[in-house]
């Protein structure tokens, strides 16, 4: 038990000399059998809001650019309904969008200690936030595809629609001396046109 | 008499204490409860979401890993039937949790079936769930309630489970703190209001206004990272002062669980702080409560009628 609590606390620990010296044996103990996160709200907040937005189009290749209109906010409207019943499970179910999304800004939450180190001249974290960044990148860009699948899936048009395009907002939380304001900055991050999976299961459950 | 006699004899005594009799009952219940509870309630409402669930982790499926356990785990979450069995047992484990029914078992069940969705599924775990997994081998441990611990080796394992859970939860508390304290937002005071800006708050809730007011967001930010510093200490405190830090250190919680992003894991810090009182601190709350109902003006009237 104690080298189990060494182990955690070693694990959940920020990044220091016994956590890089002994990475391999944390990341196969804890990391494997025990995985644990223990990194919300710290160190800083998450001061932005990042939204999934999905268009579907009735060509392949997307070579129709998507117009400004039309565009599905796809993660916002599950955000509200959990406001609305905090036991719930829209959170859980918008949650792999939302991770998507920040893994393809930081890596993931496993990165984001290294990634952090690294911007602040730690060379050894920095090579293994470049390895796993790398990796990481790969999966998120099918899971948006899959996620802007089952949103075209579920429209009664979906027959006709052949491709989806899939754009991030960023919307800025006013700082705190702007915070009396209403108005929130936000910005749009293209993610691309993607063929749409019809084996993807319709996102018509729990449909705020 | 000699350092290494002195040793013996300390243990002999730590022995005995330890088996002696169940230590915290009544705050590994009550944390079993809001374990439990918060599964059910957590797990349960997924279950018509399988579905589109599975779909996304059909992707890591494809994307393969290492090890025998990831492997397992990733074929679980990649089909239909995987992901709402696991969320099935999870919601009826923590049911079984909640009422007391089998809890041992039931916290196994959770147990495995939490490491199968962190393990294949990782994405669908909210941070609540990454405490739970941390705690739940300990509550696999532990006795039941409602009955009491018999024989000297269950008590003693059930002591073993209490200081290890207590002790888990402190290095989690403590390194969420610890690595909040170096940021700037927790430094000048302004974290939570960032916390309460985002989209999952809605702007009408009155602590999201509360956390606009220089003051209390000041309070308030520092309090949370504080508590979370000092939480380890809390055991190594005196009966009285204990009860008052742990009490005070709830009541912050409370607020918290005000905020939607933090509703989940407020809560399940405050079941984890019911285990650092002691079955006296609860004894005294009993009596305070029963004492009170007896000057509420409608509870006392009836009595002296028939009296």
């Amino acid at each position: 038990m104690l080298g189990y609590l060494m182990l955690a606390m070693a694990y959940v620990a920020p990044v220091n000399p016994v956590k890089l010296r002994f990475h391999p044996l944390l990341a196969a103990t804890v990391g494997t059998y025990f995985s644990q996160n223990w990194s919300l709200f710290a160190p800083t907040p998450i001061s932005v809001n990042n939204s999934l937005l999905a268009k579907c189009l009735d060509t392949a290749d997307g070579s129709a650019s998507p117009s400004a209109s039309g565009w599905k906010d796809l993660t916002t409207p599950m955000a509200k309904a959990f406001q609305q019943n905090r036991f719930s499970a829209y959170d859980r179910v918008a949650r792999p969008a939302g991770n998507s999304l920040r893994q393809f800004m930081s890596g993931g939450p496993e990165l984001t200690t290294w990634y952090d180190s690294c911007r602040k001249g730690v060379d050894s974290a920095c090579q293994v936030f470049e390895r796993g960044i790398t990796v990481a990148r790969r999966p998120v860009a099918q899971t948006l595809a899959t996620i802007g699948s089952a949103f075209c899936n579920a429209r009664s048009d979906a027959g006709d629609m052949r491709s989806v395009a899939l754009r991030m907002r960023v919307e800025t939380t006013p700082a705190w001396a702007d915070r009396g304001s209403a108005t929130r900055n936000h910005h749009d991050i293209d993610l691309g046109t993607y063929a749409i999976d019809r084996t993807v299961v319709p996102m018509t459950f729990l449909t705020p | 008499m000699s350092p290494s006699r002195d040793l013996a004899n300390h243990l002999d005594r730590l022995f005995e204490r330890a088996t002696a009799s169940a230590w915290r009952r009544t705050g590994v219940a009550i944390f079993r409860v809001v374990v439990g509870c918060l599964l059910l309630l957590r797990w349960a409402p997924a279950l018509p979401g399988a579905g589109y669930l599975a779909s996304l982790g059909r992707i890591a499926f494809a994307h393969g890993g290492g090890g025998w356990f990831h492997a397992v785990a990733i074929r679980v979450c990649a089909s239909s039937v995987g992901v709402a069995g696991l969320s099935g047992l999870i919601a009826l484990g923590g049911l079984c949790l909640a009422i007391n029914m089998r809890p041992r078992l039931a916290a196994f069940v959770v147990w495995v079936a939490l490491l199968i969705v962190l393990r294949g599924f990782p994405d669908l775990a909210t941070p609540g769930d990454h405490f739970i997994v941390g705690v739940l081998p300990y509550l696999i441990l532990v006795g039941p309630s409602g009955r009491p611990v018999e024989g000297r080796f269950w008590v003693w394992l059930h002591n073993v489970a209490v200081v290890g859970l207590v002790a888990q939860s402190a290095i989690l508390v403590f390194l969420g703190a610890f690595a909040r304290a170096h940021a700037l937002s927790w430094h000048n005071g302004t974290a939570l209001y960032l916390i309460a800006q985002h989209h999952q708050s809605p702007a009408s809730l009155p602590v999201q206004d509360l956390t606009r007011n220089s003051v209390i967001a000041t309070v308030l930010t520092y309090s949370v990272l504080l508590g979370g510093m000092w939480y380890p200490i809390f055991s190594a405190l005196g009966w009285r002062a204990r009860g008052v830090a742990v009490g005070a250190f709830c009541a912050v919680q409370l607020l918290l669980c005000f905020l939607p992003p933090l509703t989940h894991l407020s809560l399940l810090i405050i079941g984890s702080s019911s285990t650092l009182l002691s079955d006296s601190h609860y004894d005294l709350i009993r009596r305070a409560a029963v004492g009170l109902r007896r000057h509420l003006p409608g509870a006392a009237l009836p009595r002296r009628a028939s009296d």
